[in-house]
């Protein structure tokens, strides 16, 4: 009975011991529980438990650095705080959805989407061109219409200034080659392994257009929002039209393996080579554009899919690779963008996104 | 070809004047059900929504469905224009970007007509889906709007409580705190002073007090008002149009940032 049961219940309780360390009975500060122990991050300043899900807002991933808890943070200066009032306003469209758009704006798009209804000519002068030839019909990319009012422009870039400055970066608007990282010579997309699309003339065109609109201070049409869950995130600020090319995923460009160690949340892969050495991503930490405060869908939902309206594409332009976020589907205003952060590899960990 | 007229011309003021505030320019749609409209402020935080049944007008005519932007507040200092008797008769032609307003006074012997330019404004509509509310609340819309105004010398902000005790309206400010119980009250002499409440489960909610105020503005077209809440959705206040329909308000709620639930 009781006596030849002691001895193996107490090795089992040393090996436990020893699996869970001392940190078995710590439980999340928000939710109050002990489960998903993998998943419960310890502020270094203070050793309480918080679950990665029930931060505001929710971490992808345990970070590899040192990670202070919200109240400690604030006392450490260790992260950009950004002070908000007690109780937040909500808005109507965080509960209703849009359903339609009424028939009296077909003007308003006539009239500020000139380029893409020459664009549209194009198309049907191609396809009669090539009946009967590729079942895939290539569909064009389209330049992005900014908004006409350079006030509502001001206070796209304003918002997409607030959101760089608190994540202490700078704003550039191409990949960038620093000394110390990947030289432009190693962005090569024949590295890549299985080969990269080539983007074709008049679709570098419509990129350089975007280039060039952006100079001009013509932004694309999105406003950078700070949301008590997501974090920062991006809304369209006008009508965006499927195939839109939207903006270019930038940043320093840095060898794979320099950035194994690197826990930030926005690395994104540039070349993913059949020899690792060679494999180059995207670091926008330090300096970057808009791309890289848009929101990721939850890979793990039914519904996450349905939130994508935008698509991550590598392209070969002229030689080099490089990363566009293009619109896959027509966005109405003050949706928020979404793409898919585990479109090549499963790389990036989304269960915990909304 | 659109031609809408209403012997009880009053309606459409007193609606104009309840709206004109809380939203710059809109778009009414005309349906062979009737005439609404529905639009968001300028802070998409208050969300209006109206409806007027062909029904309730002497002669209504919508040959297609037509949606016709209009600057409220322009609207309104033509409707100001008409008597409080008269009856108010709308105008549009298919094609024509202008609408017109006719006011004849009930003897026949006045007759007035406004044309005013329509706008293109790019509207979204919203769904609105049926919702079972967790409380509903039916009270004088004299004695809401007294409420609001009177916690908004307080505070700028009211939690709206509704248990098994009846509803409390609560606020708190620099001077001190206010709090006001209304109890389910069915024994009164005029049914449309009676404050009833229907509680599936009780709710709590803030809002911001200034758009209640704004909402209040539309007191004169109803002697009682709904309030419905439910705790994830917006506040429904709604005044019913005497036999032609209503006119509903959206308030998106004030929540703590600490324990905001997922609402996708």
């Amino acid at each position: 009975m009781a006596p030849s049961r002691c001895p193996r219940a107490v090795g089992r309780r040393r090996t436990q011991a020893s699996r869970e360390d001392d940190y078995g009975d710590t439980r999340c500060e928000k939710c109050g529980s002990g489960e998903f122990g993998s998943e419960l991050l310890l502020c270094d300043a203070c050793d309480r438990g918080f679950h990665l899900f029930c931060l505001t807002p929710i971490l992808p991933s345990v970070p590899i650095a040192q990670w202070f808890c919200p109240s400690c943070s604030s006392n450490h200066h260790n992260r950009p705080t950004i002070s908000r009032f007690p109780l937040v306003q909500t808005k109507i469209i965080d509960f209703f959805r849009i359903t339609q758009r009424s028939s009296s704006n077909a003007n308003a798009n006539a009239n500020d989407s000139s380029n893409n209804n020459n664009n549209k000519k194009r198309r049907r002068r191609s396809s009669s061109s090539s009946i009967g030839l590729a079942k895939k019909r290539k569909r064009r990319l389209l330049a992005y219409s900014p908004s006409e009012d350079p006030a509502t422009r001001l206070k796209q870039m304003a918002s997409l200034a607030t959101a760089l400055t608190a994540t202490g970066a700078a704003f550039s608007n191409e990949l960038t080659y620093i000394p110390g990282m990947a030289p432009k010579s190693a962005n090569r997309p024949s590295f890549e392994k299985g080969g990269m699309q080539l983007l074709s003339t008049q679709d570098i065109q419509a990129l350089n257009l975007c280039k060039d609109m952006m100079t001009r201070g013509e932004c694309p049409p999105l406003m950078v929002v700070f949301d008590p869950l997501e974090g920062f995130t991006v809304e369209a600020d006008k009508f965006i039209k499927d195939m839109t090319i939207i903006t270019e995923y930038v940043g320093d460009v840095d060898y794979l393996e320099s950035r194994e160690n690197d826990d930030g949340d926005s690395i994104m892969t540039l070349i993913s080579a059949a020899e690792s050495s060679k494999s180059l991503v995207i670091c926008p930490d330090k300096r970057s554009n808009i791309a890289r405060f848009i929101n990721g869908i939850n890979n793990h939902t039914p519904q996450g899919k349905k939130k994508q309206n935008v698509k991550c594409v590598r392209f070969n332009v002229d030689g080099e690779a490089r990363v566009l976020l293009v619109a896959n589907r027509d966005i109405s205003k003050g949706e928020r963008l979404y793409y898919d952060y585990n479109a090549y590899e499963n790389q990036y960990p989304t269960h915990h996104f909304l | 070809m659109l031609e809408l007229r209403l012997v009880q011309g009053s309606l459409l003021k007193k609606v104009m004047e309840s709206i004109k505030d809380l939203v710059n320019d809109a778009n009414f749609d005309c349906s062979a059900t009737g005439f609404s409209l529905q639009a968001m402020d300028s802070s998409h935080v208050a969300l209006v929504s109206l409806l007027l049944r062909a029904e309730g007008f002497e002669h209504y005519r919508c040959d297609r469905n037509i949606s016709m932007g209009m600057n409220l507040n322009n609207m309104s200092k033509m409707l100001k224009c008409a008597g409080n008797d008269d009856i108010i008769t709308l105008k549009a032609d298919d094609g024509s970007d202008t609408v017109t307003f006719m006011f004849e006074s009930p003897t026949q012997d006045k007759i007035a007509d406004f044309e005013m330019k329509l706008m293109d404004i790019d509207s979204e509509h919203l769904g609105i889906p049926e919702a079972e509310y967790h409380a509903i609340v039916r009270m004088p819309s004299s004695e809401f709007a007294r409420i609001c105004k009177d916690l908004s010398s307080i505070g700028d902000t009211v939690v709206i409580s509704v248990s098994k005790e009846g509803v409390k309206f609560s606020t708190r400010g620099d001077i001190g705190t206010a709090n006001v119980v209304c109890r389910q009250n069915t024994t009164v002499d005029k049914p449309e002073e009676a404050t009833v409440i229907e509680m599936n489960e009780p709710v709590s909610l803030t809002f911001a007090l200034r758009y209640m105020n704004s909402f209040t503005k539309a007191t004169p077209l109803s002697n009682t008002v709904t309030i419905s809440l439910s705790s994830e959705l917006p506040v429904v206040v709604e005044y019913k149009i005497a036999e032609m329909g209503y006119i509903r308000f959206y308030l998106a709620p004030k929540i703590e940032e600490d324990d905001e639930e997922n609402k996708s």
